[in-house]
Order: C-alpha cells, then structure tokens, then sequence
C-alpha cells in the first residue's frame, strides 16, 4: 500500500488533501479545472505509474450536496499494484457547459467512458472528439440516469429511428 | 496501415474506393449467432484488410444500472447474475462482495468456498464457451464440438452444484441459496476427469493444430502498453505479458490460500490469447478440485450470515408465515451504510466489478457496474486495424464480448 506522505509533495500544486478512508481506499480531490493537468501527472510520475484508467463513473446527488455531481475516476497501477479515486465535483451548469477536460488524450479508454457519462447523466466534456450517445439511440430524450428521470418513462414508439 | 497501402489492391485496380461489410447484428438465440451477437460491427475495407471498423452497442441495453438503483439492495442480485452466462454467478457474487463490503459483513466458512468452487466451475463452462466460439469461426468443427461438449457439461455440474441453470441467482447478500449438494464430490471426480480429457483432445484438434497456428498467430496483437490504454482485462491483458488477474492481486473469497498460476503470454496476438484461455481452464480445475477438498473438510455449520436483518436466507421462503420482522426484512433489504465502496472480481472476461455509494438508507444511491466487455469492445478497432476481414469474428470470439456485459 502506497505511503500517502510520499505524494504530499506532488499533490500539493493540484489539491488540498488527500484522504484515505475507512475502507482502506486512497481519494483524490480536485477542481474541475485542474482535473486533467494532475491526472496526466499521476499516470506519467513514475512514483505513482497510474498506467490504466479503469472507470469513470458519475454519482447524481441532487441537493444533498452544493455541487450536484461528482465525477469518480478509478485509476489503477498495474505495476505498483495500488489504486486511486480521483473526485471532482460539479453543479449542473459546469457539468452542462463542460467545465472538465475530456481525457482521452490521456488514456484513448475515456473516448467511450465519456460518452457513456454524457449519454446516461448530460455531463459534457471539453475537447472530447466525438461526444455522441452511446447506449442510448440518438433520438432518447434526457439523461436516465439523473436521479430526476423517471424510472418508468419509456420514449414513445416510431421516437427511435436509428441515426445511422 | 502502411502494410496495406504497399498490397496489391484488386478493389483499387477496379477503382473502387472503398467497401463497407456489416457484420451482426444477430439475435442471442440464433443458434450460429455471432460472438457478442448484439453488438454490430460496420467494417471498412480494402479488399479484404480492414481499414476501418466501428463497433456498434448499446442494442441490449435495459437500463441495469437504473434498475438496480430502483431497488433493495438484496434485489439487484437477480439483476446482476444476468449481466453474463455461466460467468452471471460472478457477476452477481461480485455484487453481493460489494454490498458486503460495505456493510462489512463476514461470510461463514461455507459460503466462501462454495462461492469460490462455483466461481470457478463457471470460468471453465465460460472458457469452453469461448473455445468453441473460436474455432467455430475457424471452421474447425471437431475442435468446437470437443468444446461445447465441456461447455454444456459445466453448465450441467453448475445446475447439480447450485440447482439452478442459467441464470444462476445464486448467491445472497450474506451467505448462498443453496449448499453444494454432498454427493458433488462423486460427481466432480467423473466430470472433472471429463473435462481435462476434453481439454486435451481441443489441444490436439485446435491449439497444435497447424490451421489454427497460421490462423492466429501475428493477428489482431496489442502491446501491453495500449492493453493499458484501452483499459484491456483479463486473459486478454494477461496475453500481452501483464500477470494481472484479481485473484492474485486483491484475494477475494478464497483466493488467498489457493495454490494457481496465472498464465501470461508474450505478444498479446490471439494465438497468445488462446494459449492462456486454455492453460485458465486447467487451472481452474485445480481450483475447483481444492476448493471442494476444503469444503468437504469443513465442520456442518451455516452458509448465511447470522442476522435476522440480512433477510435472503436459504430460498427466500420464511421460517415461520407470521415472522413478520423477518417478512419486512425480505421486503426491505438488509441495511446498508453510508458510503462509497468499489470491488471487483475476476470474471471469465476480465475484471469485472461494481462501485456503490450509499445514503444510508433504503436504495442505492449509485450501482456503476465495471463491465469487461465495454471496454474490449472499444479496443477492437486498435487490435484489428490492418487485419483481414477474416480474422474479425475469431478475435472477437476470443474477446469474449458478452453484451448483457456491454451494454448494461
């Protein structure tokens, strides 16, 4: 298990403080604008090596949270055999204005995993190249996974002709 | 590629620019369906080199992370063992570890390593799955009988051992359905014997075969490097030359005190993806042999968690018709505390796992389903660029794309 007091230092240009909690998980805080610059850093420094972007996932929390969404990345070192979360939270304007960086840049994984959370939550992604629905045709309405989206809302038949 | 540019192009001298194939989509049920039947494939060729391939999704969507944020956390369990085939009963155990672990809740003795054999029986019915898809592509058709036999046979032990067929819904928050049956000991000598009989025979028929060598060898390779770029898992990541496999590196269940290998290969082409499926399956023989010595030892004792609150014990049924705390208990589902958890397990396909956030109070907040599938689907245009049309549906088939898996 890495030292936390190792990455003080690095970690201090981009974040105030890294936890690690009950459940033994190291988590990463960081502002939408610095998300991009520090996790490029922790896959490029060699003490860290976070090679592999294993998931992005997005948590809705409505009100019960100033910043409604918060973005979870999951990142693993295969070769040191640890991993983090990175955590950046987002109200719905940032998230609809693409207040994050895309990084697929970074790890050619997020191109698909960016889509997913645009499709499913409508979180936009600065710079990201193609950002299209994924799992969802293009002519869904919304984005079901918000916790306001209807469990049972159904898009009505003929709705769904493939753009393709 | 530049390899293709410098080929002789018969569709260049016709002057034909480019051609568009589309493979699948298909229906699951057909019976020569194609590997990840509900995934399309639009490919973009030159003759017969592929240029350019787009990998469609999304066809078998329903809405399971939706779903299982709508429900009891003990009800998601049903969802989840349908995220796969044989290879479901891990994704639901994945699940119930993720619930658990939150909850940090202690499975008995029993309900580990019946979790960890039957694991381990549905890598071998997933992995012989997997086999005959491959050489069903090759058009080796004794090899892929020898396979769907082993396949059809696991997915035979699996119903003696759990006493259900596909969809498993097996597992419980806390504990099992149901314990492996005492005469499975008998029955896994014959099979297990079966199976490594199988096994070789599809190594005469498929792996030495010279067909299947010229085949696969050098076709669709990917570097470690990009393995990691594309977030590859699995025997897939492992062929590239990374031992990475979540029974070794984060012991769930049983693991820790399990004696396996983990197989890695050097080039990560599909020849190298072969070798490592079939050396897996033999492994996990050893696994299931182990994990029943065990099990077999073991002192009788429960296989679910002591706690009235934990409510899916056995079959679901009550104890007594008038229990009514422990009626409410099967309406609402074990108490789950606040917080943020990940686990993952080591599926058939990859590692494949969940990351839940919890309120503290009745549904999940959030249920993030980790799927293999997703993202070997994404890298197949990177494995199979400059590949020939032909090498398509074998490399997909040895991906192992599953698309409940893919498409959630």
């Amino acid at each position: 298990m890495i030292d936390l007091g190792v990455l003080e230092a690095t970690l201090s240009e981009f974040t105030a403080d890294a936890i690690r909690n009950d459940q033994g998980e190291v988590i990463i805080p960081v502002k939408p604008d610095r998300c991009l610059a520090l996790l490029t850093m922790l896959r490029d420094e060699p003490a860290v090596a976070m090679r592999r972007l294993l998931d992005l996932s997005v948590v809705d929390r409505e009100a019960r949270s100033p910043k409604r969404f918060l973005l979870v990345y999951a990142l693993d070192s295969p070769t040191l055999g640890h991993r983090f979360r990175v955590e950046v939270e987002l109200d719905l304007e940032e998230a609809e204005a693409g207040e994050v960086d895309s990084v697929t840049g970074v790890w050619p994984v997020a191109g698909w995993l960016e889509r997913e959370a645009f499709d499913l939550f409508g979180i936009h992604f600065r710079g990201h190249p193609d950002l299209r629905r994924l799992l969802l045709d293009e002519a869904f309405d919304g984005h079901p996974l918000r916790k306001d989206h209807p469990r049972d809302r159904r898009p009505a038949l003929g709705e769904g002709e493939r753009a393709r | 590629m530049s390899e293709a540019s410098l080929t002789p192009s018969l569709s260049r001298d016709l002057g034909i620019v480019e051609t568009i194939v589309e493979l699948g989509m298909t229906h699951p049920a057909v019976r020569r369906s194609l590997p990840g039947s509900t995934l399309g494939f639009i490919v973009q060729l030159d003759d017969d080199r592929v240029t350019g391939l787009e990998v469609e999704i999304g066809l078998g969507h329903r809405g399971f992370e939706k779903e299982a944020e709508s429900t009891p956390w003990h009800r998601a369990v049903a969802y989840a063992s349908r995220l796969g085939h044989a290879s479901g009963l891990s994704a639901e155990m994945a699940w119930c570890g993720a619930v658990e672990g939150l909850a940090k809740v202690w499975l008995p003795d029993r309900a580990i390593w019946s979790r960890t054999l039957v694991c381990e029986l549905a890598r071998v019915s997933d992995h012989f799955a997997r086999l005959a898809a491959v050489t069903a592509a090759l058009e080796l058709p004794l090899a892929a009988q020898a396979a769907r036999r082993a396949q059809a046979g696991g997915l035979d032990l699996l119903d003696f051992a759990t006493g259900r067929r596909v969809p498993g819904c097996w597992s419980r928050l806390g504990g099992i359905a149901s314990a492996l049956p005492s005469e499975f000991g008998l029955r896994w000598q014959r099979d297990g014997a079966e199976f490594e009989e199988l096994l070789a025979r599809f190594e005469i028929l498929a792996v030495r075969n010279p067909t299947c060598i010229s085949r696969l060898r050098d076709v669709a390779p990917l570097s470690a490097e990009d393995c990691l770029a594309w977030g590859v898992s699995g025997p897939a990541l492992r062929a590239a030359g990374i031992p990475s496999d979540r029974r070794r590196d984060a012991p769930y269940l049983g693991y820790a005190s399990l004696d396996f290998d983990v197989p890695i290969g050097e080039t990560g082409d599909d020849y190298d993806r072969l070798l490592v499926v079939v050396e897996e399956v033999r492994q996990s023989l050893r696994l299931v042999d182990q994990c029943w010595t065990v099990l077999d030892g073991l002192p009788p004792g429960p296989i679910n968690v002591d706690d009235e609150a934990w409510p899916a014990r056995g079959t679901g049924t009550l104890a007594t018709p008038d229990d009514s705390r422990e009626f409410e208990a099967l309406l609402e589902g074990p108490p789950v505390p606040a917080g943020a958890f990940s686990f993952s397990v080591e599926s058939s396909t990859g590692e494949l796992g969940f990351f839940i956030v919890s309120d503290g109070e009745g549904l999940p907040r959030r249920v993030r389903c980790r799927a293999p599938s997703f993202f070997h689907a994404q890298a197949l245009p990177a494995m199979l660029n400059g590949a020939r049309l032909d090498d398509v549906l074998p490399t997909a088939a040895l991906m192992h794309l599953v698309s409940p898996e893919c498409d959630r």
